[in-house]
């Protein structure tokens, strides 16, 4: 029983951390949102250095990640999840692998194409949200 | 000028903490219940052969079966397995039929996770011929072992 909780804990932990990642940058960022809030630091520090939560965020996102995989994989208690909901589940990680790997590259300000990578960051966010989100779906 | 930047600092700050404060909450929240769940399942566990022989019709008997049958009309039979340790149960002789509806709360899994095979824990209603009006059933397929 001890497995499922760490299972269970550490998957709703993931999603909600998820939901914090994606909003980061909307707040260390001059965005309407921030502006509105007041989130938006006037300290002169540059726009990546802010940024620091949102890659800690990600990297503890990563190991959470793992260990809500590792654990039910460990023990064997996959037999009666719903395999499509485990496929999703295992395309997120992959995503969040990917995203990890572009935002490691974004972390440098002389990136030659940052644009393309930018967009192609939000776009993997979508698709790891949607994956996620149909994981929930059917294996919560 | 810089009495306005320090209101600034301030306010941001104070909304920083209050995010924090709120995913924290949430997360919080998801253990605990994580953990109700997993309690539930812990309790769920418990099965004890003897108390449920000794049980009469009307008292409440809470035991762990192995599904052997399913019958039409929402009744199944199923082996008295009894706890040995956290995740492994020992089958035993006895057999337990079990009567369930739609309103029976079902606990990680549905009715239809009710197959052969199926470890499931019932809390029910002990009748006369000592079968179970399940009113809750746990589904525990994949997370016990049977020896």
């Amino acid at each position: 029983m001890n497995s499922f909780f760490y299972a269970s804990a550490s998957g709703w932990i993931a999603s909600i951390l998820i939901g914090a990642e994606i909003v980061l940058p909307y707040l260390l960022r001059r965005t309407r949102l921030s502006e509105l809030l007041g989130t938006v630091s006037r300290d002169g520090k540059p726009y990546l250095h802010r940024m620091r939560p949102h890659y800690w965020a990600g990297y503890v996102l990563i190991v959470l990640s793992t260990a809500h995989a590792w654990v039910p994989m460990q023990t064997g208690h996959m037999g009666r999840a719903n395999m499509t909901g485990l496929w999703f589940a295992t395309a997120a990680l992959l995503l969040l692998l990917f995203q990890a790997a572009l935002g490691l590259a974004l972390q440098d300000a002389k990136l030659p194409d940052r644009a393309r990578f930018r967009s192609w960051h939000y776009w993997t966010m979508m698709a790891l949200m949607l994956c996620v989100a149909a994981h929930v779906w059917l294996n919560a | 000028m810089e009495a306005n930047s320090a209101l600034e600092a301030k306010r941001a700050r104070r909304v920083w903490i209050a995010l924090v404060a709120l995913v924290v909450l949430v997360a919080a929240l998801a253990v605990w219940m994580s953990a109700r769940m997993s309690g539930k399942m812990s309790a769920a566990g418990a099965s004890d052969e003897q108390a449920f022989a000794k049980a009469t019709a009307g008292s409440t008997g809470k035991v762990v079966l192995e599904v052997a049958e399913i019958a039409p009309s929402g009744t199944f039979r199923g082996k008295l397995l009894v706890k040995k340790t956290e995740e492994v149960y020992v089958q035993t002789g006895t057999l337990v039929a079990v009567q369930f509806s739609a309103q029976t709360k079902m606990v990680m899994g549905r009715p239809e996770d009710i197959r052969p095979g199926a470890i499931v824990h019932v809390t029910g209603t002990v009748r006369k011929d000592h079968g179970l009006d399940a009113g809750q059933i746990v589904i525990l397929t994949g997370y016990v072992h049977v020896e």
